[in-house]
Parts: C-alpha cells; structure tokens; sequence
C-alpha cells in the first residue's frame, strides 16, 4: 500500500485527469514552511474529468469525509453533475477537489493563472505565487495570512535574486 | 561588471557576507523576521530543487502526525 500523500497526485497525472495544484501543496511547492497534511485540487467538474479522477484513486478508497457516515465515493455520469466540490478521504491522506479557487475564479481562470511543473518526471500544473497569494488573501484565516506572509516573502527573495 | 550588474547595479548580494547583511537590513526581510517569518529556511527552500522541497515537507509532516499521536495517547 502506498503511504505517501503526493502519490495521489501521481496517479491523477497517470490517468490524465485535468486538475492544478493549489492551496498548502502548492505553498510546498514554491518553498513554504508551512506543514499540510492534506493535497488540495482544483478541477475540471465536468462529468467525464470527475470520472476519470473516480477511476484514478479507485483503489485507495476514496470516502466522503465531511459527513460522519463517510460513504464511498460512488459517482455516475449523472450524478457528477451535481458537485461542486469532493472533499475525499483516502488510504493515503486527504484529497480536497474544488472547482474553484476564491480570490482567483473558476477552473478556467486558475488553468490561465497556473504554470507547469515536473515533479519526478510528471508534469502537473501549479497555481502561480501571484494567484496563489491572492487565494490565500481571500480565504483570510489565520494560517492563511501565515501563508501569504511566507509567500510574500519567497516572491520577494525570488525578485531580489533574479535580478 | 557583469551585464547582470550593469542592468542593477544593486544587484543580489555577490558573497555570503554580502547576503547577510542584505538579511540582516533590508526592511522587507526584517519586517517578515518581525511577523515570525524564518527568512532563513525560505531562502533555503529557495536553492532547493522542488523535489527536496516536497520531500523535506514529508518529513516534517511524518513528524508532525508522530507528535500528535503521541499526545493523543
């Protein structure tokens, strides 16, 4: 059984799923300290992309986690339709799908506001630093002004040695 | 002069000495310094291929979930 978290994201890349990395990752990504424990997505809510993320992780399990009964992931064409977000449960860690990203828009605008990144040979899609801040400003909890105080900080740094 | 320095001359700090005093008085830096930011590590992070980021960030999480469990016991 995997154990790692970023292998998810592995899987949902094999299987060609549409998504952009967002949210604590993505902070992990460009250089944060901050720890999360769980891969936040933004996605393609369309039926065939939900289907194709149902069939990637069907072997880890996926469990509805934000209701005590926890009920498998269980969609169908038709039922996709009905989501917004998949706040999922895993046998390896927590995967938070939303369709879109406050402070930034729908998925359509957070593909526009994303770059490509290879991690370990896969291509993935990550919210760019700029958009990135700007979700963690609109979202406005405290680990959150934590985030863009260290983000803010990294694109600074990053300004300063490139030029 | 480099073109690099010709284009700013201010440029990033060229040595280790130069990038800590660079640290040490920028007021961007020190004012994250104030707000609890470790400006040290991110620019640590910064040098790091993404890679060793997510790997380092495993491990703190692993440590993280080590801790909580044993508080939890």
């Amino acid at each position: 059984m995997k154990t790692d978290p970023t292998d998810i994201l592995f899987i949902l890349a094999k299987e060609e799923v549409d998504f952009v990395i967002v949210g604590g990752f993505a902070a992990t990504i460009y250089g944060s300290q901050q720890v999360t424990e769980d891969i936040d997505i933004c996605c393609d809510f369309g039926p065939a992309n939900l289907m194709r993320l149902q069939s990637a992780i069907a072997d880890l399990k996926p469990v509805h986690r934000m209701t005590p009964k926890r009920p498998p992931l269980q969609l169908t064409p038709e039922s996709a339709k009905h989501f917004n977000n998949l706040y999922l449960d895993t046998d390896v860690g927590q995967l938070d799908c939303i369709s879109e990203v406050k402070g930034v828009g729908d998925f359509v605008r957070v593909k526009q506001k994303s770059r490509p990144i290879k991690i370990q040979g896969y291509s993935f899609r990550v919210l760019d630093l700029d958009a990135l801040i700007d979700s963690k400003k609109a979202m406005s909890r405290p680990r959150d002004q934590e985030a863009v105080r260290q983000l803010e900080t990294l694109k600074y740094i990053k300004q300063k040695q490139e030029r | 002069m480099t073109s690099q320095n010709r284009a700013n001359p201010a440029g990033p700090p060229q040595t280790d000495d130069a990038m800590e005093v660079w640290f040490n008085t920028d007021p961007v830096l020190c004012q994250a310094r104030r707000d609890g930011v470790d400006v040290w590590a991110l620019w640590a992070n910064l040098q790091r291929p993404v890679e060793e980021r997510i790997r380092r960030h495993q491990i703190a999480l692993h440590r993280f979930r080590l801790l909580h469990n044993a508080a939890n016991q």
